[in-house]
């Protein structure tokens, strides 16, 4: 187990854009969670209305106060930036937790009982698959209110079933595995095979999938906020700050550029690691 | 399958949130009485099961409910913006083809050189941006920042210029498709407006997929290369060209047409983000605005013909790829 993760380490290495990913990744993770400390909490709500007008009407007040220059309330947009990281990638963190959560537990057990329990999940799944993500976010967010929370959840509820499926095929591959017969001959409990030995062996495609998921969960709740579908406008969130930033985007273009430019670092970062790690999962460099 | 969305988004709207919000306006909204007239008027009041299988009656009849916000029935305020929406899905399809699938070939076909690379790094970040904010950046250069060089300025909403249409006493009525219109009832002034507004949308929603498609198409290349028929096809003597595209090519396009009807399946449905942003009267941006006013019937009835696309598309794409694998059987 310790010389595979070695191998695989050292494949991944062999890519320079994922290791540049990973370090974009852990930076901006870093950034996310200590970066509050260091903004002055009281930063959502200090509003200074003439710097944002100034803002609003072309001055993008960028200096050394204020780097990434100021938002339409007067606000500081790295301090903005960064507490909108936190809340974002929290956020997409966790729907995909809670979505691998469920997916596992649903999957592996469908994959591994078989029959009717099996089909029966699987036709759920089939159905939450049938829709593009985006879209079953939006229905749902339609019906339900709009905040954060709600996002989060009906996010999760239609992430899971991807994640069903491709652990139920793991654990099939792995259920016709020698061992599990050895397993059961010796008496071991299915519950404990499942847990102990099936599920580890069968989540590495899952982890691939879940890496690559928040990249695209962070666009989709970047997305839904810029519709303005779940917050109130002074919570800092990215897709809130550009959709704060549209109208200005004649005459200053800096109110949605850095906002994005945060969004798409996010999502590159997240997307490249998944990336490296599907490479690393390609059956022709193991073993 | 289908069955199976039209219940949780039937079970979603109805249970969630009472649906007698859409029919009730402000002089009704107090009154007990009138409340519950209107609740057995719509059948709001019979169990949900019965509910149930009214609304899919409905449904294959043609009565989608009514939009309050559209302020007609759903079916024909769907089915009116359906072409627009088509122009653009089509469009962006096109540009993804023609970009994607010679860039995939050129990646897969070079790997490890530098064009693979860049390839690569083209189509990973053009996976990792935000759709509305490229749509956004791509407005800002080409509209605003246009105008003040002094260049040509692509316009930056609607297909088409509806002033200067009226000017001209023109308005799409052939197919309800504004630039095959255009092109059809050989007017070019407005051919020439219905192009420029399309160019914007059609290259952010192709922006997207082209980098699934390049992805797609790179990996299906190195597949077959590796193949043994490849070296026997080079070992023949044959120059690497017509090893490429009459044998590599043919067998690395398979997985990637099917995934380009998938994509044009998904473009189909609007891609209600692009829309609102360049306001394209499509379907997707009607879905948006049902969505933020809070119009359920609008909502539902975008989501059911999006999931009839999808299940169609998948289907085709399903029977294509047995007919073009001789492998796959059915």
């Amino acid at each position: 187990m310790v010389a595979e993760l070695r191998y695989a380490l050292h494949l991944l290495t062999l890519n320079k854009l994922v290791l540049v990913g990973i370090g974009i990744a852990v930076t901006l993770t870093l950034v996310a969670m200590v970066g509050p400390f260091f903004v002055p909490s009281d930063t959502p709500i200090k509003l200074n209305f003439a710097t944002g007008e100034a803002a609003q009407l072309g001055n993008p007040q960028i200096s050394w106060a204020h780097p990434l220059g100021v938002d339409t309330y007067g606000r500081d947009m790295l301090n903005l930036i960064i507490l909108a990281l936190g809340l974002d990638m929290g956020a997409a963190g966790l729907v995909v937790g809670i979505g691998l959560l469920i997916g596992v537990l649903s999957g592996a057990f469908a994959g591994y009982i078989g029959g009717k329990i099996d089909e029966l999940i699987m036709r759920v799944t089939d159905i939450f698959l049938a829709l593009p993500l985006f879209i079953w976010a939006m229905a749902i967010a339609a019906v339900l209110s709009r905040n954060l929370n709600s996002l989060i959840l009906a996010l999760a509820t239609v992430s899971w079933p991807g994640y069903t499926r491709i652990i139920r095929g793991q654990v099939l591959i792995e259920k016709g595995k020698p061992y599990v017969e050895g397993l059961q001959a010796l008496g071991v409990s299915r519950a404990r095979i499942l847990i102990r030995h099936v599920i580890p062996n069968s989540i590495f495609p899952l982890l691939v999938q879940a890496t690559l998921d928040i990249g695209g969960v962070i666009l989709t709740i970047a997305a839904l906020t810029f519709l303005g579908l779940a917050l109130n406008p002074l919570i800092p969130e990215l897709g809130a700050l550009v959709s704060a930033g549209q109208t200005y985007i004649q005459i200053n273009p800096y109110l949605i550029t850095f906002p994005g430019l945060a969004i798409v670092l996010v999502s590159l970062s997240f997307n490249l690691v998944g990336d490296g790690l599907r490479d690393i999962l390609d059956p022709r460099l193991r073993r | 399958m289908i069955l199976g969305v039209t219940l949780v988004v039937f079970f979603l709207s109805h249970v969630i949130s009472d649906p007698i919000q859409l029919y009730l306006s402000p002089k009704n909204a107090g009154n007990p009485a009138a409340i519950a007239a209107l609740r057995h008027a719509y059948g709001l009041d019979q169990p949900l099961p019965i509910q149930y299988v009214k609304y899919l009656q409905g449904l294959f009849t043609g009565d989608w409910g009514y939009s309050k916000l559209a302020g007609q029935a759903v079916y024909p305020a769907i089915a009116g913006r359906f072409p627009t929406t088509l122009e653009l899905a089509i469009a962006a399809v096109i540009l993804t083809i023609a970009i994607g699938i010679p860039l995939g070939i050129v990646s897969g076909v070079s790997n490890g050189k530098m064009a693979d690379h860049l390839s690569r790094i083209f189509a990973i970040v053009g996976v990792s941006l935000p759709v509305f904010w490229l749509g956004l950046i791509l407005k800002i250069v080409f509209f605003y920042d246009f105008k003040v060089w002094g260049l040509p300025s692509l316009p930056s909403g609607g297909s088409y210029d509806v002033l200067l249409a009226d000017s001209l006493g023109w308005h799409p009525a052939i197919t309800r498709i504004p630039i095959l219109d255009a092109i059809l009832s050989g007017n070019p002034t407005m051919l020439v407006d219905t192009s420029a507004h399309l160019i914007l949308p059609a290259i952010t929603l192709a922006f997207i997929s082209i980098g699934n498609i390049t992805r797609i198409m790179r990996s299906s290349m190195l597949e077959v290369l590796r193949q043994d028929y490849i070296t026997l096809a080079r070992s023949k003597g044959l120059s690497e060209r017509v090893v490429i595209y009459r044998h590599a090519l043919r067998n690395a396009m398979v997985p990637t047409l099917t995934v380009s009807g998938l994509i044009f399946a998904g473009l189909l449905g609007g891609a209600p983000i692009t829309e609102f942003i360049f306001q394209w009267p499509g379907i997707g941006q009607l879905s948006i605005n049902g969505i933020l006013g809070g119009d359920l019937s609008l909502v539902l009835g975008y989501v059911f013909v999006t999931t009839i696309i999808i299940v169609v598309a998948n289907l085709i794409v399903d029977l294509l790829y047995a007919y073009m694998d001789p492998r796959v059987r059915l």
